[in-house]
């Protein structure tokens, strides 16, 4: 039995609004997550001081900032170089996945998700990164 | 002078004449014994006076010749028959050193104080045979060439008459050189060539203009059995013996071209795939997109996270319900656009009134103007426009134009929808006076799947689709659709379609 540190303050950026509603519910109602929702790259980069996430999770094809130029300038970010980030993509294709991957994602999770194990999934993404760095 | 200084005279003029000459003098007695000779003579032979004088002039000779010498001059003296004598011809000499060489031999008689003598001009011509020999060896090198490379090699004159071909022409032509010979070049190109040809060749002698001469290019040939086909053609000219020729260098490019014709629709065809993959991919992302919306909301509902009766459950049905719409939307535009490119949209075209079909587009188009709190007005349209088109199809068209209009407009503003006769044409024009195309997204705005930003089809509800199906429909009809438009201004899109004439049919729409 590991010694990992629980996962409860997660950052979701999301530019479809639809989405981002029923994430909510999932993450937070469904989950049990401290969950900050944003509309894009900015608004989470301007919260993400205060709101410390220990993990954060992207969408890919987004209106000005795009999933991985957010992926970029939060590993830039002293604080948040290690943190553990996961795109959520309506990209499905195994390639796109792949890419994403070489790009420092911790995992890719794809569209549709369902939401009632949503946070099943990112905490067992989230026990995955601990147990590989200890 | 005395009659003596006068003979002194000339001998010496004539001996100071011999005695310089580039040719060899010998005189010889009638028994061939060698009675003067010139220091050319000496030279030639690498021997000097003193060892000539008094020889026979066999030592001359190499074998056999040496041998058969007295017997064909005793022959002579006998007979009169004559081998050189007064002929001259070719011989071989043998120098002191016992080396042979080449020389050409005149030989005269004469009669001196009543004694037969003769007199041999020698000429080593040595030099001459070598460059002789090189010359030969030269041509028949080039021979070898022209008769083994693949390119074939015709020579014309300055008429346009074959003169030479070699074997590859030949091979390339399916003709034999007697074919060919004399006959006019032109007979090797197809028409309009064939008959163009003296034409050209006659401009260039007397202009100097070339199309072909020194430059190259791909022209096509015919061979005799009639078939075409692609040549690479060189052209050079020059001057043979002060006449004008025109040397052609031809190569059948025909394997080549259907090699690069084969590479080329191989690369088309893995450019179609690769748009047909991106195609796929991008209609994956948008078809997930709202399902994602969908699925999630009623796995909410269903998997019991939120209570049925509250209003979240509205909210997520509500969200399930116009994600289902955007879904449905994009499968219908996704279906449009496979119909256009595999060019199974039907059109079922006929003459309408355009005026009509402007006042039902306003009208079924409310509910957009209603949604996005703007006006459609009709500004203008001539009563007797007339165009033939598949109403339905213009009237989706107008939809896409005027619902962009209306989403893109500030509220309470006026789109105005206006048609007239340009030059002839009809112009049907939506015009806004919105926040406009952005100048870098104008060149993309009848792309598939663009919008000038993305997050457009989120709050605009739009596919991004539906500006790439309007072309394609104006299109089909001999028309098309463009657009001005100035960011922070408006835009205008434009329908441009041919005018009926007004004694057409009023079409449903007008109805």
């Amino acid at each position: 039995m590991s010694d990992t540190i629980e996962l409860e303050r997660l950052m979701y950026i999301e530019d479809e609004p639809d989405i981002r509603l029923v994430a909510e519910i999932a993450l937070a109602q469904v989950a049990g997550f401290n969950v900050k929702i944003c509309k894009d790259g900015n608004e989470g980069l301007a919260f993400i001081n205060d709101f410390k996430p220990q993990l954060v999770l992207l969408d890919v094809m987004m209106p000005g900032m795009d999933g991985p130029q957010i992926l970029n300038k939060i590993k830039a970010l002293d604080e948040f170089k290690q943190i553990p980030i996961v795109f959520i993509t309506a990209k499905a294709q195994a390639e796109e996945i792949a890419k994403l991957k070489k790009l420092g994602a911790e995992s890719v999770i794809t569209k549709p998700f369902n939401p009632m194990t949503l946070g099943d999934n990112i905490r067992t993404i989230w026990r995955n990164h601990h147990e590989s760095k200890q | 002078m005395s009659s003596k200084d006068a003979v002194n005279d000339l001998l010496s003029r004539t001996k100071a004449i011999v005695d310089t000459i580039v040719d060899g003098v010998i005189t010889i007695s009638d028994h061939g014994l060698i009675e003067t000779v010139n220091p050319a003579a000496e030279n030639i032979f690498g021997y000097s006076k003193e060892e000539l004088i008094g020889q026979n002039v066999s030592m001359l000779m190499p074998a056999p010749y040496q041998h058969e010498h007295d017997g064909y001059l005793r022959n002579y003296l006998n007979t009169g028959n004559k081998k050189i004598i007064g002929i001259g011809r070719e011989v071989t000499g043998r120098r002191s050193d016992g080396s042979t060489f080449p020389l050409e031999l005149a030989i005269s008689e004469m009669e001196v104080n009543g004694q037969r003598m003769f007199t041999g001009i020698v000429r080593d011509i040595s030099q001459r045979k070598d460059t002789e020999e090189k010359l030969r060896e030269l041509l028949a090198r080039t021979k070898a060439i022209l008769d083994t490379i693949v390119d074939g090699v015709i020579t014309i004159s300055d008429r346009g008459l074959i003169e030479t071909v070699n074997p590859a022409a030949e091979k390339i032509f399916g003709y034999k050189l007697d074919e060919l010979a004399g006959k006019n070049v032109s007979m090797l190109m197809p028409n309009p060539y064939r008959a163009e040809h003296d034409q050209y060749l006659n401009n260039y002698l007397s202009t100097g203009e070339k199309k072909i001469i020194g430059i190259g290019r791909e022209v096509t040939g015919l061979r005799k059995n009639g078939s075409t086909f692609p040549l690479e053609l060189a052209i050079s000219e020059m001057e043979v013996n002060g006449l004008r020729m025109f040397t052609g260098i031809v190569r059948d490019i025909s394997e080549r071209k259907e090699t690069e014709d084969q590479l080329r629709s191989a690369m088309r065809r893995v450019h179609e795939q690769q748009i047909k993959d991106e195609f796929i991919a991008t209609v994956s992302h948008e078809l997930r997109t709202p399902l994602t919306s969908i699925k999630a909301s009623l796995e909410l509902i269903i998997g019991g996270a939120i209570d049925k009766k509250s209003s979240q459950a509205d909210m997520l049905i509500n969200i399930a319900h116009k994600n289902s719409d955007r879904l449905l939307l994009l499968i219908n535009d996704i279906l449009d656009i496979s119909k256009i490119e595999s060019e199974k949209m039907q059109f079922n075209r006929q003459d309408i009134r355009v005026k009509p079909f402007l006042e039902t587009a306003i009208f079924d188009n409310q509910a957009y103007a209603k949604k996005h709190q703007v006006k459609f007005v009709l500004k203008q349209c001539p009563d007797s426009l007339y165009i033939n088109v598949d109403p339905d199809r213009l009237m989706q068209v107008m939809s896409n134009l005027m619902s962009n209009a209306a989403k893109f407009s500030h509220q309470d503003s006026i789109v105005e929808i206006s048609a007239d006769n340009i030059n002839g044409s009809v112009r049907i024009a939506v015009c806004d006076k919105g926040r406009g195309i952005p100048k870098d997204f104008q060149n993309r705005v009848f792309d598939k799947f663009t919008q000038a930003d993305t997050s457009d089809k989120r709050e605009i509800n739009g596919t991004g689709l539906g500006l790439h199906i309007s072309k394609a429909i104006v299109e089909q009809h001999d028309g098309t659709l463009s657009f001005v438009s100035t960011p922070g201004k408006g835009s205008e899109f434009y329908i441009d379609l041919s005018m009926t004439e007004g004694s057409a049919q009023q079409g449903h729409h007008s109805e």
